[in-house]
C-alpha cells in the first residue's frame, strides 16, 4: 500500500510539474497591479511604462582608450549594428551617414523648416544668408558646405536636420558622441522589443556584447569595454541574478534545512514526506491558476510561493506527533481539528483577495486558497498512509526542559494588547513614512548600475520619462496643431528654466496647416529672384548660381505635403509612432517633459487648454501600487475580522484572544520596528507580513489548545519549535541575499516568525488534562 | 605683415633654383642628411604659437577671389585656431576632431571632421603639417619632396581614390624650417592658398 501510494502521489506530481513546464508562461507586465476596469489614463500610463519608447532605449558607452580610439570604436560598433533587425535604430551622433534622412530634408527643406519661411526669403533674410555664406567659403567649413550653396543658400535643410536632433544631444568628439571627460564614447539603440519583453531583451543585450566582442575587443590595441544601461539591459540582469541568487539561497536553504530535520527526526524517508504536501499544494495551485486565468502573473508567482511557505509546517506537526502508541493515520486525527482551523482561516484571509478587482490579487488568492488546501489535505489523509509508527516520541530531553522554562516566564495576555497599542501608535506617528511606492524598488539594481545610468542619462540628455502632456483631439490635424501651438506656449518656461525641454510630434510632422502656411509663404518666383538680386548686390556670387534654388522654392509652393508615410522606413517613423497615436476617441500625442521644475508651473500655463493634460507617471505608477496596497491592506482587515468571529466562534471563550493577539500583536510590532528602523514597506513586506501572521496563527492555535496529556503537550510543543527553527532557517539564509527583495522577505518573515513564536509561546493557556468535552476546539467544521 | 607670393609652382625661377640645389646637394655630403623627414621635423619646431596667415581663394562659386586675413595658433598636436581678422571677424576652433565656427552675434556652429572627408583630409593635412607627424601624413598621402632645404615643398596627393576626385593636391612650401604657403587643389578646379608670415613666436 505504502510504495504503490507513493508512486502514484509522485507520478501525479511529476505529469502536473510536465504539464506545467510545457504551458506555464509567468506575465511580467504590470497588469497584475490595475484593477480591472482600470481608467483609459492607467491604461495610457500603463502602456507608457510597457513599451513607451522610453523602455526601449538601450544606453550605451564604450570606455577604456583615448577619445580618438573610443571614437573609431564607436562608428565601427554603430556601422556593424545598423543592420540588426532587433534595432529600430543605433544612434552615435554621427552624421550623414543616413542618405534618406539628407535627401528628405533636402527634398522638404520648405515644408519643414523650423524657421519662419518669409522672413528666411526675404530680402534681408536672404542677405543675412548670402553674407554668412560667402564666409563660409572663406573658412575651412568651404569644402562641407560647397554642394548645398546653389541648391539651399539659406541652409534650411541643416536647420531641418538639427530639428530632428535630439533637442540637448551631447557633445561630439571626433564625429561621435562623448561625455564631458571624453572617456565615454555614448551611443542610443532603440530595440524593437518593448523593455518588459526581457526574452527579447535578453536577445539584444547579448546581440550585443557578442558583437561588440567579436569586432572591437580583439581587434582594437586597448583593451575597450562596453557598458549598457536602461530598462532592458537592468531587467534582464536584474531577472538573471535574481534567478541566481534565489535559486543558490533556495538550494543552500533546504540543504540546511533537510540536515536539521534529519538531526530531529533522525529519517531519510521523513525528509522526503516532508516536501510532498508542500509541492503538491504548489503544483494545483499553479494548475488552477493557470487553467481558471488562462496565464499567471510573475508576482503572482513570486508572492504566492512566499506565502505557501506555511505549508512546510503541516508535516513537522504530523511527524513530532507521532508516538509510539497509535499509527500516523490514528495520530493525525489529535492533531487535525487545531491544523484544520490554522488552514481555514488563512484561506479565509486569501479568499477575500480572491474577490478583490485586482487581477494580480485574485489570483494571488486563489493560488495561497488551493495551495494550502491541498497541502494540507494531502498532510491529512496521504502523508500519514506513509509513515511508520516510530519507536519512540521524538519529542523529548530538550523539548522538556524547554517546556519547563517557557513555563516559569509566562506572560499575561494584556501584555499583548499593550504592546500591540504601542506598536499601533509607532505606525500612526511615523505612518508617512511608512510605505515605498516606487515601483523601481520593487525591482532594484544595483547601486553601482544605477550610478552609471544616471551618469549616461545625464551625458545623453536621456532623461529618465517622469511627465507627460497628453494632447487629445477627434483628428491628427488638431492634434498636430495643438502641440505646435503648446511648444510654442511652453517655450517661455523653458527659457525660464522651469522646463528643461520637450519633445512633440509636430517636429518631425508639422501639422498641414503650418506646412501650407509656409508654402504660401515663399515668395513668387518673380519675387524671390528679385529678393535674391537685392539680396547678393555687391556680392562676388557668380551668375545663375543660385538657378537650382530658385527652381526649388518654386516647386515647394506647390508641392504635396508631408506626411507620417513620410518617413516609412528613417528612425523617424518610430519616433513618430511613439508620440503620436490613434486611441478609442480620436489622435492622441505625448509630450514628454524633460525637467520640470514645478508641476504647478506647467499645469498654469496648460490651464484652459482642450484635451491636454499633465500625467506624471512617477507619482501616477506610485499611486497605483498605494492602490493595490490598499486593497491588499483592507482585504486582509477584513479578512482578520473574519477569522476573529470564526476564532471566537470556534475557540472557548478565554482562548480566543490568547489565539488572535499574539498574531496582531507578531504583526504590528514588526511593522513597527520595521518604522523605527527606517525601513520603508514594499509590496514584499507586506506579503511576507502576511505569511508571519498566517503561520503565528498556526502557532497560537496550537499553543492554546487544550490536549489529553501531558505527553501530547510536550509534542506539541515540540513541534511548533521544529516549525519555527525550519522557518528561521530557510528564510534567515534568504535574509542574508544582497538582493533586496529575498532580503526584504527573509528579514521580514524570519524576524516575524521569531517574535510570533515568542509571543505566542510565552503567553499560551492551553492545558493537558483528559477532557471529555475536548471537541470544543473541533466546532468550527 | 609679409603677404608675398612665394610660391608659384610654374615659376621659372624656381625651376632654376631647384636644379641648381639638386646639383648642389648631390654633391655634397649634406645631400644624404636632408630629406623629406627634416623638412617636416623642421616645420614643427618652428609651428608652436602664432603667426599671422593670408588666405586667397579662387572659387568657380565666385566670380573674384576671395582674401581674408588674420592670425593662426597651433598647439601640438592637433589643437587649431584660426581667427580671422580681416575683412570680418570670426574665429574656427579645430580640437578633438570636431570644427567649430563661432561668429559674432551666432550660435557657434559645430562640424566634425568626418561629416565631410573633403574637409577632413584639408584640415588633418594642415595639422599633421604643423605637428610633423609624417607617419599621419604617410597614412593619408603620397608625400613627394622638391627643391632644396632653402626652398622646399611638398605635394601631398590623396591615397584614397575617392578623396583624390575632390581634392587633387596639396601642397606645402617653405623654406628651412619654415612654413611659407599651404595650398589645396580641387577636382572641380577650386584652390586656395594659404600665406603664412613668422609662424613661430
Amino acid at each position: 500500500m505504502r510504495i504503490p501510494l507513493l508512486v502514484a502521489w509522485l507520478a501525479v506530481l511529476g505529469l502536473a510539474a510536465g504539464w506545467l513546464t510545457m504551458h506555464l508562461k509567468p506575465a511580467t507586465d504590470l497588469t497584475a497591479f490595475l484593477p480591472a476596469q482600470a481608467s483609459a489614463e492607467h491604461a495610457m500610463l500603463l502602456d507608457e511604462l510597457r513599451d513607451g519608447a522610453t523602455t526601449r532605449l538601450i544606453l550605451i558607452a564604450i570606455e577604456g582608450a583615448d577619445s580618438e580610439v573610443l571614437a573609431a570604436a564607436s562608428k565601427q560598433f554603430a556601422t556593424s549594428l545598423q543592420s540588426r533587425s532587433e534595432l529600430r535604430r543605433i544612434d552615435n551622433g554621427q552624421r550623414g551617414d543616413d542618405d534618406r534622412l539628407l535627401s528628405l530634408a533636402l527634398a522638404q527643406r520648405y515644408l519643414l523648416t523650423p524657421n519662419d519661411v518669409s522672413q528666411r526669403l526675404s530680402e534681408q533674410g536672404l542677405h543675412t544668408a548670402l553674407r554668412a555664406r560667402l564666409r563660409d567659403l572663406g573658412s575651412a567649413m568651404e569644402m562641407a558646405v560647397k554642394d548645398l550653396l546653389p541648391v539651399d543658400p539659406t541652409h534650411e535643410t541643416l536647420a531641418v536636420l538639427d530639428n530632428w536632433r535630439p533637442s540637448n544631444e551631447p557633445s561630439r568628439r571626433h564625429g561621435v558622441w562623448f561625455d564631458a571627460s571624453g572617456r565615454r564614447a555614448l551611443l542610443v539603440a532603440e530595440t524593437v522589443a518593448p523593455g518588459f519583453d526581457l526574452d527579447g531583451q535578453a536577445a539584444i543585450v547579448t546581440a550585443l556584447q557578442t558583437t561588440f566582442d567579436r569586432e572591437l575587443r580583439q581587434s582594437a590595441a586597448a583593451e575597450l569595454s562596453l557598458l549598457m544601461t536602461g530598462p532592458g539591459p537592468f531587467g534582464v540582469r536584474l531577472r538573471d541574478t535574481t534567478q541566481f541568487e534565489a535559486q543558490l539561497f533556495s538550494t543552500v536553504a533546504v540543504a540546511v534545512l533537510l540536515l536539521l530535520l534529519w538531526l530531529i527526526y533522525r529519517s531519510v524517508p521523513l525528509l522526503l514526506y516532508g516536501g510532498l504536501p508542500l509541492a503538491s499544494g504548489m503544483l494545483a495551485a499553479l494548475l488552477s491558476v493557470q487553467l481558471l486565468f488562462g496565464g499567471i502573473h510573475g508576482i503572482t508567482l513570486a508572492f504566492g510561493a512566499t506565502l505557501l511557505g506555511v505549508a512546510i509546517d503541516y508535516p513537522l506537526h504530523l511527524f513530532s506527533h507521532r508516538s509510539a502508541a497509535e499509527s500516523a493515520v490514528q495520530g493525525v486525527r489529535q492533531i487535525w481539528p487545531t491544523l484544520r482551523l490554522g488552514v481555514l482561516s488563512t484561506c479565509i484571509a486569501y479568499l477575500t483577495l480572491l474577490l478583490s478587482d485586482f487581477p494580480g490579487l485574485a489570483q494571488l488568492g486563489l493560488f495561497t486558497v488551493v495551495g494550502l488546501l491541498v497541502a494540507a489535505a494531502s498532510t491529512r489523509w496521504l502523508l500519514p498512509r506513509l509513515l511508520d509508527r516510530p519507536r519512540q516520541d521524538v519529542a523529548q530531553g530538550m523539548a522538556l526542559h524547554w517546556q519547563r522554562c517557557l513555563r516559569q516566564a509566562r506572560l499575561p495576555t494584556y501584555l499583548l494588547g499593550l504592546l500591540a497599542a504601542a506598536a499601533m501608535m509607532v505606525l500612526a506617528i511615523g505612518y508617512k513614512g511608512l510605505w515605498q511606492n516606487d515601483l523601481a524598488a520593487l525591482t532594484p539594481v544595483s547601486a553601482e548600475l544605477q550610478q552609471a545610468d544616471s551618469e549616461l542619462r545625464q551625458a545623453l540628455g536621456a532623461a529618465e520619462l517622469r511627465h507627460l502632456l497628453l494632447v487629445e483631439a477627434g483628428d491628427q490635424e488638431t492634434v498636430l496643431q495643438r502641440c505646435e501651438q503648446l511648444a510654442t506656449e511652453l517655450q517661455p518656461l523653458i527659457e525660464q528654466g522651469q522646463l528643461r525641454g520637450l519633445d512633440q510630434p509636430a517636429r518631425y510632422l508639422p501639422s498641414l496647416a503650418s506646412q501650407q502656411a509656409r508654402q504660401s509663404a515663399i515668395p513668387e518666383p518673380a519675387t524671390l529672384r528679385r529678393n535674391l538680386a537685392v539680396a547678393s548686390a555687391g556680392m562676388p556670387f557668380r551668375d545663375k548660381l543660385f538657378e537650382p534654388f530658385l527652381a526649388d522654392a518654386a516647386a515647394a509652393r506647390r508641392a504635396t505635403p508631408v506626411t507620417a508615410g513620410t518617413y516609412e522606413g528613417t528612425f523617424i517613423a518610430g519616433q513618430l509612432n511613439a508620440l503620436l497615436k490613434p486611441f478609442a476617441k480620436g489622435w492622441r500625442a505625448l509630450l514628454p517633459l524633460q525637467g520640470v521644475e514645478d508641476v504647478d508651473v506647467v499645469n498654469t500655463a496648460i490651464k484652459g487648454w482642450p484635451g491636454v493634460r499633465l500625467v506624471d507617471l512617477k507619482s501616477e505608477s506610485e499611486a497605483m501600487v498605494a492602490r493595490f496596497r490598499g486593497e491588499t491592506l483592507s482585504r486582509i482587515g477584513l479578512a482578520f475580522l473574519a477569522i476573529a468571529m470564526l476564532a471566537a466562534w470556534g475557540l472557548p471563550r478565554r482562548r480566543w484572544l490568547n489565539v488572535l493577539m499574539p498574531v496582531l500583536a507578531t504583526v504590528l510590532v514588526e511593522a513597527a520596528l520595521f518604522r523605527l528602523a527606517g525601513i520603508q514597506l514594499t509590496l514584499f513586506h507586506l506579503i511576507s507580513l502576511m505569511l508571519v501572521g498566517g503561520i503565528v496563527l498556526d502557532y497560537a492555535l496550537f499553543f492554546n489548545r487544550d490536549v489529553p496529556d501531558e505527553k501530547q503537550q510536550t509534542r506539541t510543543l515540540h513541534a511548533i519549535s521544529v516549525c519555527c527553527v525550519s522557518t528561521l532557517t530557510v528564510f534567515g539564509i534568504l535574509a542574508l541575499s544582497e538582493i533586496p527583495v529575498l532580503r526584504a522577505i527573509g528579514v521580514t518573515v524570519a524576524a516575524g516568525v521569531l517574535i510570533g513564536y515568542l509571543l505566542s509561546a510565552l503567553t499560551a493557556v492551553g492545558e493537558a488534562r483528559l477532557q471529555p468535552d475536548d471537541n470544543a476546539s473541533t466546532k468550527t467544521q | 605683415m609679409n603677404t608675398e607670393p612665394s610660391i608659384r609652382t610654374a615659376s621659372p625661377g624656381f625651376a632654376w633654383r631647384f636644379c641648381l640645389a639638386l646639383g648642389l646637394l648631390l654633391g655634397s655630403n649634406l645631400a644624404q642628411a636632408w630629406g623629406l623627414s627634416d623638412v617636416i621635423a623642421g616645420i614643427a619646431r618652428h609651428s608652436t604659437g602664432e603667426a599671422r596667415f593670408t588666405e586667397i581663394k579662387y572659387l568657380s562659386a565666385l566670380d573674384q577671389p576671395l582674401r581674408v586675413q588674420g592670425e593662426v595658433q597651433f598647439t601640438p598636436p592637433d589643437h587649431l585656431q584660426r581667427k580671422v581678422t580681416s575683412p570680418y571677424s570670426e574665429t574656427m576652433t579645430v580640437a578633438g576632431g570636431m570644427l567649430t565656427l563661432q561668429r559674432e552675434g551666432e550660435k557657434p556652429r559645430e562640424l566634425a571632421l568626418d561629416d565631410s572627408p573633403a574637409m577632413a583630409a584639408f584640415v588633418t593635412a594642415f595639422l599633421a603639417t604643423l605637428a610633423g607627424d609624417q607617419a599621419l601624413l604617410e597614412t593619408h598621402y603620397d608625400l613627394a619632396l622638391s627643391g632644396d632645404e632653402s626652398a622646399w615643398s611638398i605635394d601631398l596627393t590623396p591615397r584614397d581614390k575617392k578623396l583624390a576626385k575632390r581634392v587633387t593636391l596639396i601642397r606645402v612650401a617653405g623654406a628651412g624650417q619654415r612654413l611659407h604657403s599651404f595650398e589645396t587643389q580641387q577636382g572641380n578646379g577650386d584652390r586656395s592658398v594659404m600665406l603664412f608670415s613668422l609662424l613661430a613666436r
